[in-house]
């Protein structure tokens, strides 16, 4: 319950400060606007504000899916095949390292500036998908050297130690990269917005630009928010699905 | 009486150049009870790796029966955590094929033999070493094993443990008639339960084959002069290999 109660009251006794200092101070409204306007501001953007979360949201989505799919598929080719790891690592890490706001723009032409969302999802998917990949390759290769041993007396095939041993004993490594590459998939739709620049794109990144430009600095923080509460809300629910998935069985739940 | 592996000049060096195994020759008679000493890193699990098929000697020639069924306990439980008892016991068999209902008799019979059958739905974490060891031997009984290979299986246990774990074992051996290869750092345990002992030297090679001589394994047998007497031959075998490094 503590936990619960103790950033509740912190963040309120914050947020009545802040309204008191502005006004105390008299700081203008296009600099630091109080939290009352900002809830003001939220409530009279309230659908244009939920049509640019369900945009940032989706390239956040399907880049997060795509990099737990990608991720997960090639740790396992990596690790089935040596030959396989050593001809693509190096590809892998040069996408890794890379400046995605340096190829962002290359991406967008190639893809066509007709397709931007799918630009976006692109964009995204390249600044999310490393951590999946590295965490599910360290978990299929820390597995136990006797529990394969013992598999491998039985006979099993490569696709039965890869369900039955492998991927279970790497479920919580995986989650943890999900979790990590959740948030990276925000930063990178984020990314992806302002790079694909206002007109082309409608999610919460453009929304901030946009409000910046007209000085609509309430409506920014408003936007700013709601990203903020995007990025809590994916990485509780991550918590969640490792509790529900990991409680019964793994050590970090005892 | 017929053989279950016969071995002829088993030869093991690793890539570093460690020497584990030179010249061993031996063979394990079908049913028989062998355990298998030696000082540490002599290279015993290693036998025991090879003999089972799970890793290839250097050179040298191993036979046993075509379709010979092998079960085997690791030093460690080494159970899947995420599954239960039940389930642990039943993966072989499931990766072996075996119907669903056949898999569900070995399994509940294998558990009441160790006396488990209680905790069918428990996962290895609640259960006690001494516990998940019995799971690891269970396991390896449901495969209806022809042989059987023990790594220093009750090594990490109390010795309470470890002696009623032994009579369990011998209990088991005595009704499903397998071959036993057990590996042991404890002289009175190998003396106990096999009726040879094979001491290793530290260099890899087969040093003495030791007949236990009073095939009683009881409280009787504990105490008797034969059993006392076995084991100082197979501590004296021991000890001499150490005046020898
Ligand atoms: N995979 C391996 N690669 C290289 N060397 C190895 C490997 N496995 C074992 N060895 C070496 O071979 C030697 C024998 O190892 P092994 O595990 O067979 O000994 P052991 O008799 O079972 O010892 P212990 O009683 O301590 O379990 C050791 O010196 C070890 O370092
Ligand atoms: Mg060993």
């Amino acid at each position: 319950m503590m936990k619960f109660l103790l950033p509740f009251f912190v963040g309120s006794a914050l947020l009545l400060f802040w309204e008191w200092i502005v006004g105390f101070l008299g700081v203008p409204i296009f600099v630091l606007p109080p939290p009352s306007q900002i809830a003001f501001a939220l409530i009279e953007n309230f659908t244009s504000l939920m049509g640019a979360l369900i945009v940032t949201l989706s390239i956040t989505g399907f880049a997060y899916f795509w990099a737990l799919v990608g991720g997960v598929s090639l740790a396992i080719l990596f690790t089935r095949s040596r030959f396989i790891e050593m001809s693509l690592a190096p590809y892998v890490v040069t996408l890794q390292v890379t400046p995605v706001v340096a190829i962002a723009p290359l991406i967008l032409i190639w893809v066509g500036f007709e397709n931007t969302n799918q630009a976006m999802i692109i964009i995204a998917w390249i600044v999310a998908f490393f951590p999946i990949l590295t965490n599910t390759l360290q978990g299929i290769r820390s597995v136990d050297g006797g529990l394969h041993q013992l598999l491998q007396l039985s006979g099993a095939k490569w696709w039965q130690i890869l369900i039955y041993l492998e991927l279970p004993a790497a479920l919580p490594s995986i989650l943890t990269g999900a979790k990590i590459s959740g948030g990276l998939a925000l930063i990178g739709a984020v990314v992806a917005e302002f790079v694909a620049g206002s007109g082309t794109s409608t999610g919460l990144a453009w929304r901030i630009i946009e409000a910046g430009n007209r000085l609509e600095i309430a409506t920014m923080f408003a936007a700013l928010a709601l990203l903020s509460i995007l990025g809590i809300i994916i990485y509780y629910a991550h918590n969640l699905v490792e509790w529900i998935l990991l409680r019964k069985w793994h050590e970090s739940f005892n | 009486m017929s053989l279950a592996i016969k071995v002829n000049d088993l030869n093991m060096a690793y890539a570093d150049g460690i020497e584990v195994l030179r010249g061993f020759t031996y063979s394990f008679e079908a049913g028989s009870f062998t355990a298998i000493v030696g000082p540490s890193g002599c290279g015993k699990s290693s036998l025991l790796r090879i003999l089972a098929g799970l890793q290839s000697p250097s050179s040298g020639k191993i036979e046993t029966k075509p379709d010979t069924s092998i079960g085997y306990v690791f030093q460690e439980p080494t159970l899947l955590a995420w599954r239960t008892v039940y389930e642990n016991v039943a993966l072989p068999l499931k990766i072996k094929g075996l119907n669903q209902q056949l898999t569900h008799t070995r399994v509940v019979d294998a558990l009441a033999l160790v006396g488990l059958a209680d905790r069918q739905h428990a996962l290895p974490r609640e259960l006690s070493g001494g516990m998940k060891m019995r799971v690891s031997l269970a396991r390896a009984l449901a495969q209806n094993p022809d042989v059987l290979f023990m790594d220093e299986p009750f090594g990490a246990l109390d010795e309470l443990t470890r002696l009623k774990l032994d009579d369990e074992l011998l209990d088991i051996w005595r009704r499903q008639k397998c071959t036993i290869l057990f590996v042991t750092h404890t002289v009175s345990e190998a003396t106990y339960l096999a009726e040879r002992v094979l001491v290793m030297s530290s260099n890899g090679q087969l040093k003495d084959d030791i007949k236990i001589e009073g095939n009683t394994r009881n409280e009787a047998f504990r105490a008797s002069t034969a059993f006392h007497e076995a084991r100082l031959t197979i501590t004296k075998s021991l000890e001499h290999n150490e005046e020898v490094i």
